[in-house]
């Protein structure tokens, strides 16, 4: 009961640094366009208030820019 | 790394004004003080509680207004503070034995919104996250008091996961707006005008469906004779082409051509041909590349012919190497070894090398002009249409777009004449040509529609009408295919975002389920610990990361009866299960800052049930620094029995008034206690226990003896050192009749060894550490010699303690026997 506990939890960031380096690295899994914007918006310590917005905003003019790609 | 309070100071806080603030704990021991009710020990929870705030708050107070039902922060400030010109503060000086830092913080009290953490104490907050203040009233708060979602946000916060809840909260706000602004949306309503243009024969996205029916209807204009065949959009314009011509004859033929008609024909074969793949504005661009590549090319062949000045010379130089062979060269006389060259042969070909390059700057120079005069010729086209389409936009009284076209045609003029190369013009020539784009595909069609021209006969009404329903189904169908493109590249984006999303919310579902677990084993270890005899139910702590809630619940007497623990269990088994998970949380996610309040926590509880719990906080929170007030006795006793001599100080609140607060005394240990501690030999725990002994005595006697010193008796204050106590003392006893310093007390070693060591001359209790016992011996020397000087003051015969007859100013026993030895 007395056992001296020691469960040292990760920051949210140290846990998303790491979900970005190592899992969501995989490219051929995960789309290193997309991952990379989402490591730009919600990938800081400090993440502004509109994030979310600012996320879906990028990641819709991806999707126009690659539309525009395909079209050229 | 972990922070321990040294010292704690509250001055006009809640019920303490001025005194009894201060709580010296050296060495990060813990504390324990008693009071009654009412004396103001809540006080010290609300100061500490205040000190850690992010915000300043008080959770019991409330933030509310002066006038509101809780106080709010306005309850905080003692109310004679601002009379006494007391500021209220609290301050704080913590130590971390890792790194050796000592820092310090005040933290004055602002009723006011803003009122931040200091600076300096926010890394160590936000290291130990878990709510470090319980109160009684608090135990049943997480179990019953606090909503689902409420819950899952304290424990998100202890888990320090608020960042990583803002992030799955964005997560979601991404996933949703990008439901919204899904394309398909947008397809959905072009599909639409499809329906409305193609007069509800057409009503999907199907271009050959719909480019049929332009087929059809151009037809039934242009005539049986007429083969119209329209397999693309490109076909699209040679078919409004062909029925603006027939619309033309129609007019024609009738034989009232209006001047407005004409005007309108006009704009339209130069609105229908401007933005065209072989149009106006794409052979001015074309013209526009060309220009600015052969300036280029320009540029970098007269870098490689960059000494064409020497051409003449060059040429008499070649004739000469041409047709002789020397051993100098023709024009400086230098013989050839010492040229740059080094022979006649190389001398030939750099010359020949040379010329050539001059010949190619030559053509490139004519290259340049040549493109430069056809940009100069299409541009002046282009403003001489303009100017058409502006003296035809007059006619037709579109003084808006005459306006327009009048600007753009100017300032092409005005780019043109300042003679700038095609790479410094092609910017603002750029920008102009995607102003007349704009101005042709998107504003002059509508408004050209919008024109009525009277008289026109009705077949050629007809035929504008269908001309106006090809044209917006061309526009509809390029941008559906623009739009199925992006819904294609949007799905797959959407697809990918999910897939990304997935892994960071069951990362962080995964996460909390697993520190959830072990706080779930730690809290029923700690419940079963004080509630041993009864039957322990299965606690559940079930975290939704998903709906962001938290639900406690516990097996009933059965594993099937799982219920809410508000409705079924005792009142001590639920304020157990909080103080349960309150400690648990502290033990897991406070360890950098291991120091909790426990504010009168076992008002439920019976004698048995409080001594268990005396077993959690001495065994569960050992590694931890404890503030703990309590107004029951028994359990107080119980606790100082099992803590006394263990880095524990225990405190008494004796009274407490109104204008001048509580006033606290120390529970000092016995000799024989501290005889034990010796043994153990910490030396800086004994040490402590010495000191404040030899203190405690010394300030009883000084009030027994009617010494006079500097410092209230009771509270405890830092600034009083022993020496403060020993002086006056000593004084006093030189005062006695009798001689009885000289004959019984200045003689005798104890006396000399004490009043000798530097315990008694040290000074100043601002250092950090003001007493440095070197070792354990020097502790037991120290105390063994005090304890002969007490004896000094005890009776030789009956070896009680000596009375003081303050009037007679003597010494004497109520035994009659013999008070000294023979001197």
């Amino acid at each position: 009961m007395s056992e001296k506990i020691n469960l040292k939890l990760k920051s949210a960031t140290e846990l998303l640094n790491s979900l970005f380096e190592q899992d969501l690295a995989d490219e051929e899994k995960y789309d290193p366009e997309v991952v990379e914007r989402i490591k730009q918006h919600l990938g800081q310590p400090s993440v502004h208030s509109k994030a979310g917005a600012r996320l879906a905003d990028a990641l819709v003019s991806l999707a126009k820019t690659r539309a525009e790609e395909v079209q050229s | 790394m972990s922070w321990a309070i040294t010292q704690l100071s509250v001055r006009g806080v809640k019920g303490i004004l001025n005194r009894a603030g201060d709580f010296d704990l050296a060495g990060g021991k813990s504390i324990a003080i008693y009071a009654p009710n009412a004396y103001g020990k809540s006080g010290y929870a609300d100061a500490v509680e205040y000190l850690f705030s992010q915000d300043g708050a008080v959770e019991h107070l409330g933030k509310g207004g002066a006038d509101s039902e809780k106080g709010g922060k306005h309850a905080i400030p003692h109310v004679l503070a601002a009379e006494r010109d007391i500021t209220p503060e609290v301050s704080v000086e913590l130590y971390n034995p890792d790194s050796k830092v000592t820092m310090s913080s005040i933290r004055e009290v602002r009723t006011g919104r803003v009122d931040a953490i200091p600076s300096e104490l926010e890394p160590i907050i936000c290291a130990a996250p878990a709510h470090r203040i319980l109160r009684q009233h608090d135990l049943r708060r997480f179990v019953v008091d606090m909503e689902p979602r409420k819950k899952y946000s304290e424990l998100s916060r202890w888990l320090g996961l608020e960042h990583l809840e803002q992030v799955l909260t964005h997560l979601t706000t991404t996933e949703q707006t990008l439901q919204r602004t899904n394309p398909d949306r947008e397809i959905d309503e072009r599909v639409q005008d499809i329906t409305k243009h193609t007069n509800e024969a057409v009503t999907r996205y199907d271009q050959l469906a719909t480019l049929q029916w332009c087929a059809v209807e151009a037809k039934r204009h242009l005539g049986i004779g007429r083969d119209i065949s329209i397999d693309s959009l490109d076909d699209v314009d040679l078919c409004l082409q062909s029925l603006r011509e027939r619309r033309n004859e129609i007019v024609i033929r009738q034989g009232k051509v209006s001047e407005a008609f004409e005007a309108k024909r006009a704009i339209e074969e130069i609105t229908s041909e401007f933005p065209s793949e072989n149009g106006q504005l794409q052979i001015c661009e074309t013209a526009l590349a060309k220009a600015v590549a052969a300036e280029e090319q320009e540029e970098h062949i007269r870098a490689i012919a960059k000494n064409s000045i020497f051409q003449k010379v060059w040429n008499s130089a070649k004739d000469i190497l041409e047709t002789q062979t020397t051993d100098e060269c023709p024009i400086c006389l230098t013989p050839w070894g010492k040229t740059a060259v080094s022979s006649q042969h190389d001398a030939l070909q750099h010359i020949t090398g040379g010329l050539k390059s001059l010949a190619d700057l030559t053509k490139a120079q004519s290259k340049q002009k040549k493109t430069n005069d056809q940009l100069t010729a299409v541009t002046n086209d282009l403003i001489s249409r303009l100017r058409n389409v502006e003296t035809a936009a007059k006619k037709l009284s579109l003084e808006g777009i005459a306006d327009d076209v009048s600007n753009l045609a100017e300032e092409m003029k005005k780019l043109l004449e300042t003679r700038d190369l095609p790479s410094q013009l092609q910017e603002n020539y750029k920008t102009l040509l995607q102003q007349c784009h704009q101005l042709f595909v998107e504003k002059l069609p509508i408004v050209l529609h919008d024109v009525k021209i009277e008289g026109i006969p009705k077949p050629a009404k007809e035929i504008e009408e269908t001309i106006e329903q090809i044209r917006m189904l061309k526009i509809t169908l390029i941008r559906l295919a623009e739009l199925q493109r992006e819904s294609e590249e949007y799905r797959k984006v959407e697809r990918s975002f999910s897939a990304v999303a997935n892994v960071i919310q069951e990362t962080a579902a995964t996460l909390v389920d697993e520190v959830i677990k072990a706080l779930q084993k730690d809290v029923i270890a700690i419940y079963q610990k004080i509630h041993p005899k009864s039957v322990i139910p299965n606690i559940y702590i079930e975290p939704d990361t998903e709906s962001k809630t938290l639900i406690v619940r516990v097996d009933f007497y059965s594993p099937d009866r799982r219920v809410p623990p508000a409705g079924y269990l005792s009142e001590s088994q639920i304020n157990t299960l909080g103080l349960a998970l309150f400690i648990s949380s502290v033990r897991f996610f406070n360890q950098d800052f291991p120091f909790i309040f426990l504010d009168d926590i076992v008002s439920s509880y019976d004698a048995d049930h409080r001594g268990r719990i005396v077993d959690v906080i001495a065994e569960d929170l050992l590694d931890f620094q404890v503030f703990l007030t309590t107004h029951d006795e028994r359990f107080y006793s119980m606790l100082k029995s099992r803590l006394s001599g263990k880095r524990w100080q225990f405190e008494r609140i004796t009274s407490w008034t109104f204008d001048q607060g509580p006033k606290r005394e120390v529970d000092a240990l016995k000799s024989d206690q501290i005889g034990g501690l010796i043994k153990e030999g910490n030396a800086q725990i004994a040490g402590y226990a010495v000191r404040q002994y030899m203190e405690e005595w010394l300030d009883k006697m000084c009030a027994k003896y009617y010494a006079y010193t500097l410092h209230k008796r009771g509270p405890k204050e830092f600034d009083r050192t022993l020496f403060d106590l020993w002086g006056p003392f000593i004084n006093r006893l030189k005062e006695i009749r009798g001689n009885f310093f000289e004959k019984h007390v200045k003689a005798q070693s104890c006396f000399q060894r004490v009043s000798a060591h530097s315990l008694l001359n040290y000074y100043s209790h601002w250092q950090a550490n003001p007493y440095e016992w070197s070792s354990i011996g020097d502790v037991k020397y120290v105390f063994s010699e005090f304890l002969a000087f007490q004896n000094l003051f005890r009776c030789h015969s009956c070896s009680k303690e000596l009375k003081y007859d303050h009037d007679d100013n003597r010494l004497y026993c109520t035994c009659g026997g013999q008070i000294f030895p023979s001197v």
